[in-house]
This record gives C-alpha cells, sequence and structure tokens, in this order.
C-alpha cells in the first residue's frame, strides 16, 4: 500500500517524499477564487484563510512540478466542495485546464456535478472520487464509473467488509464506462484513511460551516437529554480521554493522536487497499513527517509479518510504548 | 520579517501573474518565481492582497514605488527568491493592519475557546456553552414561546389564509419518519392522528396542520422513512399496511430512503422491486427519495419516481451562518441550478424532483419540481450513530456500525445551547428554521418560487 501524504505547502515536498510518502494530495485555491467566493464556496473542502492548508499561487504550482518531475511523487490536487454553483463550473475547468498543462494529471473530486461537467466538456483528467462524495458503496461505484473513475476514497465510517466487497466487485476494471474508448486504463484503485482527524460526523454529509471565524458546529459543547420531561438519564458522558504523558515524546506528538487506523493496516491489505491516506494538511510539518515515517514503518512491519497479532503487537511496541490514543477509525 | 503568512491572507500579483510572498514586513517582501520562470518575466504591475479579516474582504495596494533584487544567497534548485523594498504609506498601513489582526486571531485560537472566538470573530452574541434544559420537550416548549412572543397572531392567520386560497396548486406533507409516528399512523383514525401531529408540531407547521383539520382535508401526502438514518426505515410489513392504509385513504406516497451500507443492498434491491409490484397490483405510483448513488444508479422500475433526497442536494446549513463574513448570496444556489446536471440527472437516474429544507436563508429553486422541508434542516449525520455511542459507551466518537438498534433515538437527543436552535436527534444534527416558524410570509415566498410541495417534520 501507498503512502498518500497531505501538503499544506511546497515548502514539505521534499522533506516528505525523503520521508517516505508516495504520493500527495494538496489544495489550490488561486486568489482571484478567493477575492470572488470567499470561503463562502470554497474550492475545497479546507475552508479557511487563515492557515498554510492550501497552494495558492500559480507559480507554486510551477515549482512544485519541477520538484515532480525530480522525485516523481505525484501530487493530486483536491477540488472536493461538496458542491458549487453554475457559474464555477467552468471556472474550476480552466483551472484544471492549466493545471494539467503543468503535468498534474489527478483531481481529487466530490461533487457529482463537477464530474459530469468535466466529462462533458472533455477533460480527461484522472479522478479520484472523494471520500466526501457520499455513502460509498459497491453500486456506487459502479454507478459513478461510469464517468471513469482511477481510485475511490473510502470514507473513515467503513467497515473492513464493506471495502473488501467494493474492491472485489469493482477493483477490475470491467465497468463499461472505464473501458470504453480507453484500452490503456488499469484496474480502479482504492484508498483509505490511515492517520488523523477522525470525524464524529461524516464528510459528505457534513453541511455545517468550516470556517476561521467559528469553531465547528459538531464541536459545540452539548448535553445528552431525554424525549419528555417525566424521564430521566443515567447514562454518563465521558468527556475525558485516556491520554497521558507518557505517550508523547518529547516534542509533544503522538502519532495518531487525532486519529488513527495503523492496528487495521493488516485488514486494510486484505480488503484490497492500494493506498492509505495521511490526512493533516496544515499541521506542524514536524509531526506530519514523523506521521509518514511512522506510517511507513508501520507498513514494513506489515510486510514481514505472516498474522495480524503478529503485526499490531510489533507496530505497537515499536511505535507506541507508552500506549497509543485509542482514537480508532476503524473499530 | 514574518514569515509564510497564508496566501490565502496575503497574496501577491506580478503582472498578471499569482505569486507567493514568503516574508513581509512594513519595509517590504519577498516572493519565489520557478527558475524556468524567472526568464521571461517583467517585474511590473505588482500588487499586494491584503485580506481583512475584520471584513471579510480583500485590500489591493498597488506597489508603485520600489526596488527589486534577488537574493543569491538562498540558493534553491527549483525556485528564485526576489526581495521587494517598498516605501509606500499605505503598504505600511496595509502591512500592519494585516499583522495586528493575524495575531490576534492567533491569539484567539490558542485560547481554545470557540465561543469566544466565534463572539470576537463574529459578533455572533450566542453562550455556546451553556445547555439550560433536560429534555427535548423542554426545548421545544421554548421554542414555542419565542414563536408566540415573536408573532401577531391575527396577521399571521391572515397570511395563512391567504397562502392556502393561492390559485397555484402546491401539497401539504407529513413526514412520518421514525417507528413512533408510524405505529401512530397505523393505530389511529386519521383525524385523530392529524390532532396529534399538531401537537407535535409548532408555529407555522402546526397552523398548517390545524387549517387541514378544520377544512376536513387529508394531508396530499405522507413521507414514509427517514433520510438519515438506515435502521429507522419500517419493517417491510409495516411499510406495506401504511401504503395500504395511505392508499384506502387516498394519499400520495413518498417513501424516504437513506444511503445503502453495502450489506443492505440488495435487500433495497428486493424492497423496491416489491413495492415496484404492489404498485403494479394497485395501478399506481409512488415517489421513492433517493440519498444513495449506488441507489440511483439501479433505479428502473416503471412505477417508482425516484426524487433526490436531502443528503445528495448539498448546501451549506449551520444556524450561525448569518454571521458567516463574505457575500451571503451566495449561499442561495447550488449545483442543482445546473442545467447541465439536472439534465444528467434526469436523462441517466430519471431524477426530476427535488428535496431541499428550509434552512435560514433565500433559496434559489431550479426548474422543476421541487419540495421544501420545514421546520428542520440537516447539518451533520454520520452513519455509524453517534447518540448511539453515547448511549453504548460513554463517548460521541466511539462509534461503529449498527446493523440493528434498539432505537435510543426514542429515549434521547442531544440538546444544544438554546441560542443556536438546534438539536441531535437519531444519527443527526438539525438546525430548526425559526424564521420559518415564526412568519408564514416566508413560506408563502418559497411557494411563489419554484416550490410546489410543503413537507413538514414533526418534532
Amino acid at each position: 500500500m501507498k503512502i498518500v501524504a497531505g501538503l499544506g505547502s511546497i515548502d514539505e515536498y521534499i522533506r516528505f517524499a525523503e520521508a517516505g510518502a508516495d504520493e500527495f494530495f494538496c489544495g489550490y485555491v488561486p486568489y482571484s477564487w478567493t477575492k470572488k467566493y470567499g470561503t463562502v464556496l470554497p474550492l475545497n473542502r479546507r475552508e479557511v484563510l487563515c492557515y498554510n492548508v492550501q497552494l495558492g499561487a500559480f507559480s507554486e504550482l510551477e515549482i512544485l512540478s519541477e520538484m515532480v518531475k525530480k522525485y516523481k511523487k505525484p501530487v493530486h490536487l483536491t477540488f472536493n466542495s461538496l458542491y458549487y454553483i453554475p457559474e464555477q463550473y467552468p471556472e474550476i475547468a480552466q483551472i484544471i485546464r492549466n493545471c494539467m498543462e503543468l503535468g498534474f494529471k489527478s483531481y481529487i473530486i466530490a461533487d457529482p456535478a463537477l464530474l459530469v461537467y468535466l466529462r462533458e466538456n472533455d477533460i480527461n483528467c484522472e479522478i479520484h472520487l472523494s471520500g466526501e462524495c457520499g455513502e460509498v458503496n459497491s453500486q456506487m461505484v459502479k454507478t459513478l464509473g461510469k464517468l471513469k473513475l482511477k481510485r475511490v476514497i473510502f470514507h473513515r465510517k467503513n467497515t473492513f467488509e464493506d471495502m473488501k466487497a467494493v474492491v472485489d466487485q469493482c477493483g477490475k476494471n470491467s465497468l463499461e464506462g472505464n473501458s470504453k474508448n480507453n484500452k490503456e486504463t488499469k484496474d480502479m484503485e482504492f484508498e483509505a484513511f490511515a492517520l488523523n482527524e477522525k470525524c464524529q460526523f461524516t464528510g459528505a454529509f457534513c453541511n455545517s460551516l468550516h470556517c476561521d471565524e467559528m469553531g465547528y458546529l459538531c464541536k459545540v459543547p452539548y448535553e445528552l437529554g431525554v424525549q419528555k420531561t417525566d424521564k430521566s438519564t443515567d447514562i454518563m458522558l465521558e468527556t475525558k480521554m485516556n491520554l497521558n504523558k507518557d505517550m508523547y515524546d518529547d516534542s509533544g506528538y503522538l502519532c495518531g493522536e487525532t486519529g488513527c487506523g495503523l492496528c487495521a493496516l493488516y485488514h486494510l491489505k486484505q480488503a484490497g487497499i492500494t493506498h492509505l491516506k495521511l490526512v493533516g494538511r496544515g499541521n506542524y510539518t514536524d509531526y506530519m513527517e514523523k506521521d509518514i515515517r511512522n506510517l511507513r514503518i508501520a507498513l514494513q512491519i506489515l510486510e514481514k509479518s505472516a498474522l495480524e497479532a503478529e503485526f499490531q503487537e510489533k507496530m505497537r511496541s515499536a511505535l507506541f510504548p507508552g500506549g497509543c490514543s485509542g482514537n480508532c477509525y476503524y473499530l | 520579517m514574518v514569515s509564510m503568512i497564508p496566501f490565502g491572507l496575503l497574496a501577491g500579483c506580478v503582472g498578471e501573474k499569482e505569486v507567493r510572498i514568503t516574508e513581509l514586513d512594513d519595509t517590504g517582501f519577498c516572493f519565489r518565481l520557478g527558475k524556468a520562470q524567472t526568464e521571461k518575466m517583467q517585474f511590473s504591475g505588482l500588487k499586494v492582497s491584503f485580506y481583512d479579516i475584520e471584513y471579510g474582504k480583500y485590500n489591493e495596494v498597488e506597489i508603485r514605488e520600489f526596488e527589486i533584487q534577488k537574493l543569491e544567497e538562498e540558493y534553491s534548485d527549483f525556485f528564485v527568491k526576489y526581495k521587494v523594498a517598498v516605501k509606500q504609506e499605505n503598504y505600511v498601513q496595509a502591512v500592519q493592519r494585516l499583522l495586528c489582526q493575524y495575531n490576534r486571531y492567533i491569539h484567539l485560537k490558542l485560547e481554545d475557546d470557540d465561543s469566544l472566538l466565534t463572539k470576537c470573530m463574529t459578533g455572533y452574541a450566542g453562550n455556546l456553552d451553556e445547555v439550560k434544559y433536560k429534555s427535548l420537550e423542554e426545548q421545544v416548549g421554548i421554542w414555542q414561546r419565542e414563536i408566540d412572543a415573536g408573532t401577531e397572531k391575527e396577521r399571521e392567520k391572515a397570511s395563512l389564509e391567504k397562502m392556502e386560497n393561492k390559485p397555484t396548486r402546491w401539497e401539504f406533507c407529513l413526514a412520518l419518519d421514525r417507528p413512533e409516528l408510524y405505529r401512530s399512523y397505523l393505530d389511529k383514525p386519521l383525524a385523530v392522528f392529524l390532532q396529534e401531529s399538531a401537537k407535535r408540531s409548532i408555529g407555522t407547521c402546526r397552523g398548517l396542520i390545524r387549517k387541514r383539520i378544520l377544512s376536513g382535508e387529508m394531508p396530499d401526502r405522507l413521507y414514509i422513512g427517514n433520510q438519515f438514518c438506515h435502521l429507522l426505515f419500517p419493517d417491510r410489513e409495516i411499510l406495506f399496511r401504511m401504503m395500504e392504509k395511505a392508499l384506502y385513504e387516498r394519499i400520495g406516497i413518498t417513501i424516504a430512503f437513506t444511503y445503502v451500507r453495502e450489506y443492505m443492498l440488495d435487500s433495497v434491491k428486493n424492497l423496491l422491486s416489491q413495492i415496484n409490484d404492489w404498485c403494479e397490483e394497485k395501478n399506481c405510483t409512488v415517489e421513492v427519495i433517493v440519498n444513495d448513488w449506488g441507489m440511483a444508479g439501479a433505479f428502473g422500475l416503471k412505477n417508482l419516481r425516484p426524487c433526490l433526497g436531502i443528503l445528495l442536494n448539498k448546501r451549506k446549513k449551520d444556524p450561525r451562518i448569518s454571521y458567516k463574513k463574505g457575500d451571503q448570496k451566495l449561499f442561495e444556489m447550488n449545483n442543482l441550478n445546473a442545467d447541465f446536471y439536472r439534465n444528467h440527472l434526469a436523462n441517466e437516474f430519471r431524477i426530476q424532483r427535488f428535496e431541499w429544507e428550509s434552512c435560514g436563508y433565500e433559496q434559489q429553486f431550479p426548474e422543476g419540481k421541487n419540495s421544501l422541508h420545514i421546520p428542520l434542516y440537516q447539518t451533520n449525520t454520520s452513519q455509524y450513530c453517534p447518540l448511539r455511542a453515547i448511549c453504548i459507551n460513554g463517548e460521541r466518537g466511539r462509534q461503529n456500525l449498527a446493523k440493528e438498534c434498539p432505537q435510543y433515538c426514542a429515549e434521547y437527543a442531544l440538546l444544544y445551547p438554546e441560542d443556536l436552535h438546534m438539536v441531535g436527534r437519531y444519527n443527526s444534527l438539525f438546525g430548526i428554521d425559526m424564521d420559518m416558524l415564526k412568519r408564514h410570509e416566508k413560506l408563502e415566498k418559497c411557494l411563489e418560487n419554484g416550490v410546489d410541495r410543503v413537507v413538514v417534520s414533526l418534532l
């Protein structure tokens, strides 16, 4: 399985590539877009201006394209807002055309309308179906696969059985749309989340604001209440995470602190996952580099392990000597 | 110099080319260019765009008085760095304002207090930390009092009459979205069920139901099923009993499905086939709400009419949305306003009706058939139920897939600070459009602008 790491700035590319990332994904939001639409209609799901989570200037893409030529680690550009408005489709298409001229071939997309627009306008970029698109099941992949998908990214709330079923039914390139008029198509790729940023809700169904000027709606404090006033509850909310200082290294880093799927690598491989997503654009660069190195170590251990228990024991002993966050994606 | 201020806050342009400003202070700034691009570069038309965090817009400063030099000492294989010395008062002021605002923003974030951040950045005065009530029933009572306080009864009554008497026909529908309501509908005469439905409603919704009761009319249509949770769909036997009753009562039927988990694909396909057969036998058609692209793609049944569900009809929804900085008009449309997309949905999936929610701001409904759900609007959904995770594990984040559920949502709900006007029900969070509940005119305006159906959710 290959590591696909988030890139918040071109300054991270070489460092992350040397740390072991095989591929990257990043957002590109031109100033012309932000000036017109702000973060009311963002170009991708990082709906903020106050963080280094996007590439902004086209000149940065020009530099990055030269880095990609040298290091051979491809970068996928993220245009995965859940929807756009009519005037934006031709604008995005032009942005993608410009990026393709620089050699960026693949695009992470969540809005089915954008998929349709690109294909109807003969923009033959590679499409990675974002985990933000909707529920991923085998029938969904067959349906949207008619729009010629290169890769499907599973959202975090999938079971291994579900992923395997999709891979088994859709992995070989027998889909009509994928094979038609294109003799060079390869088998579909499947990407799953591996580290960081576990969400309590599902990206595809998350419509609340994630902007600079407000806290996230999904993190607003709440209380468990009863439906009827004459009832009561004895359910106690656990608000403290079981984290202790021994888990962290000297720099305050704990692998998978905000979300982790490392114990699941064995099953992800069995399910047919080809790529692992390491999210964290905008995180401390040092922490991201450690994430990449740790994921690489975990994959090396996986290669040498015949059984799941053996893998998990060796991986935990190597990466989590003081214990882990317990913040598992795949419970 | 301050380095690597995010591009969203500080964009540079050299002529037509957007460039990354890597460092800046009030004496000037640095930017970089790819090596291949430097040869043909003309260093004229310099412009720096400063984002004003307070006002949510850019201040563009043309750089007219400057000196530019290549920074030979900062060598890279890939780019060349330039330093621009600027002597302009408006540049100095813009830099100072940006750095001051950015510094303040970082300090607010470091406080780790979302309530304070939101208040300072947007003026939102709500207290995001305090939940006052213990039950949803109490919460609804508060909403009711808020509506009563803000409503002029006579004016509202006149408005409701006017809306009902409009020449354009629109459908009034009730959403039965949980087992409690399925049972209630099956067990009671329609008149009694409507009386109870009125009691479960507030504001405009209650007014609409009572108007029907008074005039002796039935709802035009029932929405049966839940668009958000896969475990709240009625059992097969209950579903068909409800459909039989609705058919007998001459009420239209819309069956609401949610996302379809992989393990459910075959059973959903079989059920759709059975519903199609039932329609064939009864010589009728039913609508089916589709919230899953797989299900949309598997549709070929002549007696079923697919409608695009709320989970696939996406837009920004947040009870604090009026406080969001930027051009709020941009919220009014989404991808369904694009003709090419609606044509694709019609040609590929036979989808020509769209399900919308009233969510606190004006929407531009596209040509075609548009159903408006009131008063709740979904903001967040998890296929792994957060409420169930709390009830089983005491922690909302410890979720996993449920294939069956004792329906904790029949007993519990997540309650939120009063000002937010939101609630956590089953596996989702919802806002409630209080303005729609207070003012019938708002609904009337929607009916004038493309909505041909109103679907009332019961609280």
